[in-house]
């Protein structure tokens, strides 16, 4: 792991006006990604994780603040950043192949047999080969997901970002997905940030977890994970630091920040010297 | 194999019955102005084909509504796309597009005489203009109907503007282009027949019309029989192009291959 910071955040803030009333969502944050770094941020729901990913990904400008990749201000379309979704079943085009859809970040800008073939090769990577001329919606959610990694792939990016990418596959497929991702950056070098509300899933795939928290959001904790870059389902998560590092992420979610609590908690004051 | 028999048989018995309803009803008919059908037959059989109508009356008929339909399919999707694309140039015009689209196609035929004149020219226009206006407001209504998530993946991706338009809004938008295309389809027909009805001297319009002022009757009834096949027929066409372009759309996807290995 490099100690060369590829993504910086200071100060970024967020705010919505909706019928001249102003919601912060982000308060003020600051981090950095280190070069090739596992980063995931985890935080209650709600907490405004996915404004975050939309502000890093560029398709949201924030209210304060400033992100740069490798020192430069974030730009719509920026090749060094790239994105996986989600809905795999509505980000994917289904008018497009599995072949088109990965192929279709670099048209404009590489010749026609050169994209196929960084296509050909970046499906190969997620182990779909077989099925480039299939259409999206021919192959299972998993498949699905793996298809949209390989277009995030495609663009050879200094950053994957991934909002909740395996939340809406089964277990079985949802362990699968995790160790491809683990098994990419290990292969390419590039830094990922991922957003979960899953913390089991936040420790056993991060080299550092972010623990976002309170109204408007901030940074609660940055927690380093100390297993290394191989990990394996069942031997990683039955650590005993495992273990401690999950309680303690669970508590950092859900405990209040001094004194701002989710509007929900918000009935019963008397509740506050019951907990601790 | 059966299904498709089957199908053939669902879409077919009712034409079936009604034919030879009217077969049977018409067959010792005296009426100058319902033939029996067996006359109408042999008499379409011996106008169109032998006599060769078709190539002096059926394909010019065509050829208007081939350039007429294209024009509008063009200018159609073209501005479709603009005025989707820039949902205030769409508002700052819509009060005279709705006005426009509300003129029915065949009022503005006597307007299109004079100004052009009777010529085939003026036909393709009065077709072309009739059959744009589902096709604009069709292609307008999907343009601004894509996907948000798709629009993030073409922002995300910072997809140029070529890529974003012809491989991310247009396909989005086809569905709703084609069902618009369709109706506009429609309306081209009736008006190939309407605009051949004032100053031409050939086409389908024009031979029924004149048909019917010299009473041949039996000759009437054929051009319309010729005009049904014809109207069937590029429906048919128009309905293979449809489900070759939306191929990928749900409506369309029976009988394509599952994967269902990991």
């Amino acid at each position: 792991m490099g100690d060369v910071a590829v993504v910086e955040a200071s100060g970024l803030g967020h705010e919505y006006s909706t019928a001249g009333v102003t919601t912060r969502i982000l308060g003020s944050l600051e981090f950095i990604v280190a070069s090739g770094e596992f980063v995931c941020i985890v935080g209650p729901s709600g907490v405004g994780k996915t404004t975050l990913l939309r502000c890093l990904a560029g398709l949201l400008r924030p209210t304060f603040g400033s992100i740069t990749v490798d020192g430069h201000p974030i730009a719509r379309g920026n090749s060094a950043l790239s994105l996986v979704f989600q809905d795999y079943g509505r980000s994917l085009l289904p008018w497009l192949t599995v072949l088109a859809n990965v192929a279709l970040p670099l048209k404009g800008t590489a010749p026609r047999a050169e994209r196929r073939d960084r296509a050909v090769s970046a499906l190969h990577e997620v182990g779909l080969g077989d099925v480039l001329e299939n259409y999206p919606w021919q192959l299972s959610g998993g498949m699905q997901q793996r298809v949209a990694i390989a277009r995030a792939l495609v663009v050879e990016p200094r950053v994957i970002l991934m909002d909740e990418p395996f939340a809406s596959v089964d277990a079985q497929t949802r362990e699968a997905l995790e160790d491809l991702v683990l098994r990419i950056r290990n292969h390419g070098g590039m830094s990922v940030v991922l957003i979960t509300h899953d913390i089991d899933e936040a420790i056993y795939l991060a080299d550092r977890v972010i623990v976002l928290g309170g109204r408007p959001a901030e940074v609660r904790a940055n927690i380093p994970i100390p297993f290394g870059r191989h990990r394996e389902q069942l031997a990683t998560k039955a650590e005993p630091e495992f273990a401690e590092l999950r309680a303690r992420v669970h508590q950092l979610i859900g405990a209040p920040d001094d004194g701002r609590r989710p509007a929900a908690d918000q009935g019963n004051p008397r509740d506050e010297g019951a907990r601790q | 194999m059966s299904s498709y028999v089957g199908r053939l048989t669902l879409e077919l018995w009712l034409p079936v019955v009604l034919v030879a309803l009217w077969w049977f009803a018409s067959m010792n008919s005296t009426s100058a102005f319902f033939p029996p059908l067996r006359r109408i037959v042999q008499d379409t059989v011996d106008v169109w084909f032998i006599q060769g109508h078709i190539s002096s009356d059926v394909l010019p008929s065509l050829t208007n509504l081939l350039f007429g339909y294209a024009i509008a399919l063009t200018v159609g999707v073209a501005l479709g796309l603009l005025l989707g694309l820039m949902p205030r140039l769409y508002d700052a015009l819509e009060p005279e597009l709705e006005f426009l689209r509300a003129v029915p196609a065949v009022a503005i035929l006597p307007v299109a005489i004079i100004a052009i004149g009777l010529g085939d020219d003026m036909r393709i226009t009065v077709i072309a203009f009739g059959s744009f206006w589902p096709i604009l407001v069709n292609t307008v209504a999907g343009i601004r109907s894509t996907d948000p998530v798709v629009k993030d993946v073409a922002t995300a991706f910072g997809l140029r503007p070529a890529t974003r338009l012809f491989s991310v809004r247009l396909p989005s938008a086809a569905p709703q282009i084609l069902a618009g295309a369709r109706t506009a389809l429609s309306i081209a027909v009736v008006l190939i027949l309407v605009s051949e009805m004032s100053g031409a001297f050939r086409g389908l319009g024009n031979f029924v019309l004149a048909a019917q002022r010299n009473f041949a009757i039996t000759d009437m009834w054929s051009g319309m029989i010729i005009l049904g096949m014809l109207g069937y027929l590029v429906n048919i066409i128009f309905r293979v192009v449809e489900s070759q372009i939306l191929r990928w759309h749900p409506a369309y996807r029976e009988g394509a291959k599952w994967v269902t290995s990991q």
